[in-house]
């Protein structure tokens, strides 16, 4: 059987993903005795367009994007969205809680109207997405079990539950008891509660869980101080769309 | 062997020579008046101000995750198992502890023997130490009858002093732990030590006097007999309790990870890059997650976190209580203590029982 061929491409994003995938050293040799990588910018200069898996970072920010993303999905047999600008919008979903004139102003100045800006809209938003790997930055390990299961042709072991497990598992002080605050009980574990380990909030970088309590969440935030505006803030920062 | 006395200025001896032979793990403080058991260099129990560990000392029977065998695939297929057994010493356990730990010792031998487990348990010894006040609002350890310990560990050391504070103030005996030695193996590591005296028959007057007088720090919470339990659960099915707490619980499993008697896992392969071999895991899962009664063809058995919370709650006092004889429940109350919209368990029985009309208790 020949190798399957990956490629990863970027849209708008600061490719910090693609990175943590590089930074895998000597797993990633590992990982090339079973594919071929044909495509990655951040590694390479050859190009293919023929490939089997596609991991593509970033969101759709732009008009010419789409046909760019619809094209990678017609050759990819598998699509995997990859980090939180893809998944969920990340970031660059701040500038759809505003006017897109205005936020054009905001970003190019004087030189506003010589670029094209569209609302953000997640991978999932314009194509059908098969896989996806949550996460600003995305976890090294899950994308290594991510590619091990496509290789295997199964599915991906990726948490359903809250952050709160691995901090529990972890046996961290809550951020609650610091004078923190966490979103952690409704964002989707992965990450191995990292920010609560290290004494700050989560921030909901992997998305939400799948059937989230958030108004239960959004009180557990009013009653240790947070208003509801700050609560709505917090949550836009990576919860995007979700958020609304 | 006869009760003991041990200098309370000894006790880090005692555990400085536990460490020759085994790993020892105490308590320490973690942090904002957290404590967790760890592996600690020096004694560092703060004995008098304990709050149950945010962790059960269960991580040392059944670790948070663990890989149970390796295996490659391939023309000559193979696995082997993954042993890392060794003599440890939890130092510093406490009653409600050791009762979930006697707990755990059934669950995992009575039908299934589960090998792991009971190894690890034969080389743990249990040094437990006897709580005489209340260590935390949440713990209810006196109703389920966890408070007195007989049995489980392999010392017990009672504190001959702060209970009745001001008549220690006076008197002039020196600080000492009462020793109640509970097996063969505790009796070995006293005899070694050597530093430890018979307790005198005064003395075991007075640690019965502790015993006795200990009994009114604590009170009980349930409005109902224990033993109540499982009918008032049995009966409970389509209580609006359930209905309440289905629009307040996050559906978080904290309750589940930081219960000393709670032993569900998880397994699963972590296969590695060869593709050809790997690792079986198991980890701690929780019945209140999403996912813990999903089945391979998707159905999901407990879908509303209702459902789910009530399932834990028959777990604890209703099937597994009509099984062993008494509730799977210590009442250390760590669940209620991390539960972030505040589901109290205690709260949450008496609600039943309320609903249910029997109260017989104030
Ligand atoms: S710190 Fe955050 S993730 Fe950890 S237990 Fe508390 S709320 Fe959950
Ligand atoms: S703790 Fe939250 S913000 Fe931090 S990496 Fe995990 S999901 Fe992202
Ligand atoms: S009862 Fe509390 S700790 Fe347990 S799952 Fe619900 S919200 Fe989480
Ligand atoms: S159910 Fe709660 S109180 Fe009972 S043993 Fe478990 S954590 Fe402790
Ligand atoms: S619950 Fe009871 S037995 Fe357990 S630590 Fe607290 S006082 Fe001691």
């Amino acid at each position: 059987m020949p190798k399957p061929k990956i490629a990863f491409f970027s849209f708008t994003s600061c490719e910090g993903c693609q990175l943590i995938v590089l930074t895998l050293e000597e797993k990633l040799l590992d990982l090339l005795e079973h594919v071929d990588i044909v495509h990655f910018r951040e590694a390479m200069s050859e190009r293919s367009e023929d490939y089997d898996i596609a991991f593509v970072e970033g969101s759709i920010t732009r008009q010419s994007e789409i046909p760019q993303l619809e094209e990678i999905r017609k050759r990819a047999k598998i699509l995997v969205a990859m980090g939180a600008c893809a998944t969920t919008g990340g970031v660059n979903y701040l500038k759809n809680y505003l006017d897109m004139e205005q936020v054009k102003k905001i970003v190019y100045k004087e030189r506003a109207d010589k670029f094209d800006t569209i609302p953000t809209r997640t991978l999932e938003e314009v194509v059908k997405v098969d896989y996806r790997i949550e996460g600003c930055p995305i976890d090294r390990d899950e994308f290594v079990e991510v590619t091990k299961s496509l290789l295997l042709g199964r599915k991906p072991r990726i948490p359903t539950y809250p952050v709160c497990v691995e901090c529990k598992l972890a046996e961290n002080v809550c951020v609650f008891d610091l004078g923190l605050f966490c979103l952690g009980p409704v964002t989707r574990a992965g990450c191995k509660a990292i920010c609560p380990t290290y004494g700050s909030g989560c921030e909901g970088c992997r998305g939400l869980i799948d059937d989230p309590n958030t108004s239960a969440h959004l009180n557990v935030l009013k009653e240790h101080g947070m208003t509801v505006d700050e609560a709505i803030g917090r949550c836009k920062l990576f919860l995007g769309k979700r958020t609304k | 062997m006869k009760p003991q006395i041990l200098l309370k200025e000894d006790l880090p001896l005692l555990y400085e020579s536990l460490k020759k032979k085994n790993k020892v793990f105490s308590v320490m403080e973690k942090g904002k008046g957290k404590c967790v058991f760890a592996e600690t260099d020096t004694f560092s129990d703060p004995l008098d101000a304990y709050t149950p560990t945010l962790l059960p000392p269960k991580k040392y029977l059944l670790p948070q995750q663990e890989t149970l065998f390796c295996f490659r695939m391939g023309a000559s297929p193979s696995v082997e198992e993954n042993v890392d057994v060794e003599p440890q010493v939890i130092f510093g356990v406490r009653p409600c502890d050791i009762h979930a730990i006697s707990l755990l010792d059934k669950t995992f031998s009575l039908e299934n023997a589960e090998n792991r487990y009971l190894d690890r348990r034969k080389q743990t010894i249990i040094v437990g130490i006897d709580c005489l006040h209340h260590c935390d609002t949440y713990s209810f350890c006196e109703t389920v009858g966890t408070l007195d310990v007989k049995e489980g560990f392999d010392i017990l050391l009672t504190d001959m002093q702060s209970v009745i504070p001001s008549e220690a103030k006076e008197s002039h005996i020196v600080e000492k732990f009462f020793i109640t030695v509970g097996t063969k193996k505790g009796e070995e590591i006293l005899k070694e030590f050597g530093k430890t005296r018979d307790a005198s028959d005064a003395e075991v007057e007075q640690f019965n006097k502790i015993h006795e007088a200990r009994k009114r720090a604590f009170e009980y919470r349930f409005k109902t007999e224990v033993a109540n339990l499982p009918l008032v659960l049995a009966g409970a099915n389509e209580d609006v309790t359930w209905k309440e707490l289905e629009e307040i619980c996050l559906g978080c499993g904290s309750c589940n990870i930081v219960c000393p008697t709670c032993y569900c896992f998880d397994v699963f392969d972590n296969v590695d890059l060869s593709l050809n071999g790997g690792e079986r895991c198991r980890q701690w899962d929780a019945c209140t997650l999403k996912d813990f009664a999903v089945v391979a063809t998707g159905e999901n058995f407990r879908k509303s976190r209702a459902n789910r919370l009530r399932h834990r709650f028959n777990r604890k006092f209703n099937y597994l209580m009509t099984k062993y004889g008494q509730p799977n429940c210590v009442g250390c109350g760590r669940c209620s203590k991390v539960c972030l919209v505040k589901i109290d368990t205690v709260d949450v029985v008496n609600r039943l029982i309320k609903n249910k009309g029997i109260g017989n208790r104030e």
